[in-house]
């Protein structure tokens, strides 16, 4: 065989590729046999701290922290949108006094109408009455 | 009319479920965060010195495979596709594909780098230039090889829980 003919580039490439393509099959067949991630623990730089007996992981605390800082800004959300609501309700309050005060005033008008149509009633009433006491026969 | 600022809020919280993402898988995949900088390193020195290649005799392999603009095109896609594949990083439901993503940024990162080993391993041969980038670059093709390892792992435990 002729050692000369053979492409050094080619070599290192290929026996790079094989190293990589081993790699990927070994970490996959790791990946697939232990699928739970390694714990964020003490093994990952975590820090143990003992309070009244109980063993705490700092980065479990971190993330408890992390929680409570995101369900702060939705509480501040909602309070927010609370008092638009508030606000909103006020000014619908404002408005049906303001409707309230026009049915009062449209009930006083039809009870004067109502007056009034039962004085014209009465007065037709009269000039019948008169109509027929002067000889006239109403029809 | 009744209106709230929900966009603003809806996206602080994307940002900060997305750093949060980062700093809880951050151990794991350090490694990937920091092969980042010299790929955009390269890619930004390519983009300021489009004729590199001419000024140091390791890099004449490079030139011989490929024109410095390509690998400048080659490198840079790479990196950036990397960075969002780890800013992205398995922290929302509707993408899962990054540990696929973030295989390919490391094989490729791995192709790279060692082409650059490569260039200035025969260029020692050929030239009698310098053996200090092999040894520099080859660490980093080293340490893509790790990466490769970690995110095939991670594409493993993807099609375990897929499965």
């Amino acid at each position: 065989m002729n050692w000369t003919s053979i492409n050094f580039d080619n070599v290192a490439n290929g026996l790079w590729l094989v190293i990589l393509a081993l790699l990927s099959a070994i970490g996959a067949r790791v990946g697939f046999r232990n699928p739970t991630p390694p714990p964020a623990g003490p093994a990952a730089g975590g820090r143990m701290v003992e309070v009244a007996g109980a063993l705490i992981d700092t980065k479990h605390t971190q993330a408890l922290l992390d929680q409570i800082g995101l369900q702060t800004v939705l509480i501040e959300k909602q309070r927010k949108c609370l008092e638009e609501v508030d606000r909103h309700l006020s000014e619908l309050t404002r408005a049906l006094e303001v409707n309230t005060r026009a049915l009062d005033r449209n009930t006083s008008t039809a009870d004067r109408v109502e007056g009034n149509a039962e004085e014209v009633a009465r007065a037709l009433s009269g000039l019948r009455d008169e109509i027929i006491r002067g000889g006239g026969r109403p029809r | 009319m009744f209106r709230t600022n929900a966009p603003t809020w809806e996206s602080l919280m994307i940002w900060l479920r997305t750093i949060a993402g980062v700093r809880t898988h951050f151990p794991e995949r350090w490694t990937e965060w920091l092969m980042v900088v010299p790929a955009l390193g390269i890619g930004f020195a390519l983009q300021v010195q489009p004729d590199m290649f001419d000024h140091a005799v390791h890099y004449d392999g490079l030139r011989r495979w490929a024109e410095e603009s390509t690998w400048e095109a080659v490198i840079l896609t790479s990196a950036v596709f990397r960075l969002l594949a780890l800013f992205i990083n398995g922290t929302f439901d509707w993408f899962r594909w990054t540990p696929h993503l973030r295989f390919l940024g490391a094989f490729a990162g791995g192709a790279i780098w060692s082409q650059f080993s490569l260039s200035a391993l025969v260029m020692y041969f050929e030239a009698g230039s310098s053996l200090g980038p092999v040894m520099s670059y080859g660490t980093l093709a080293i340490v893509e090889g790790v990466n490769v390892f970690r995110s095939s792992r991670a594409v493993g435990r993807w099609a375990k829980g897929a499965s």
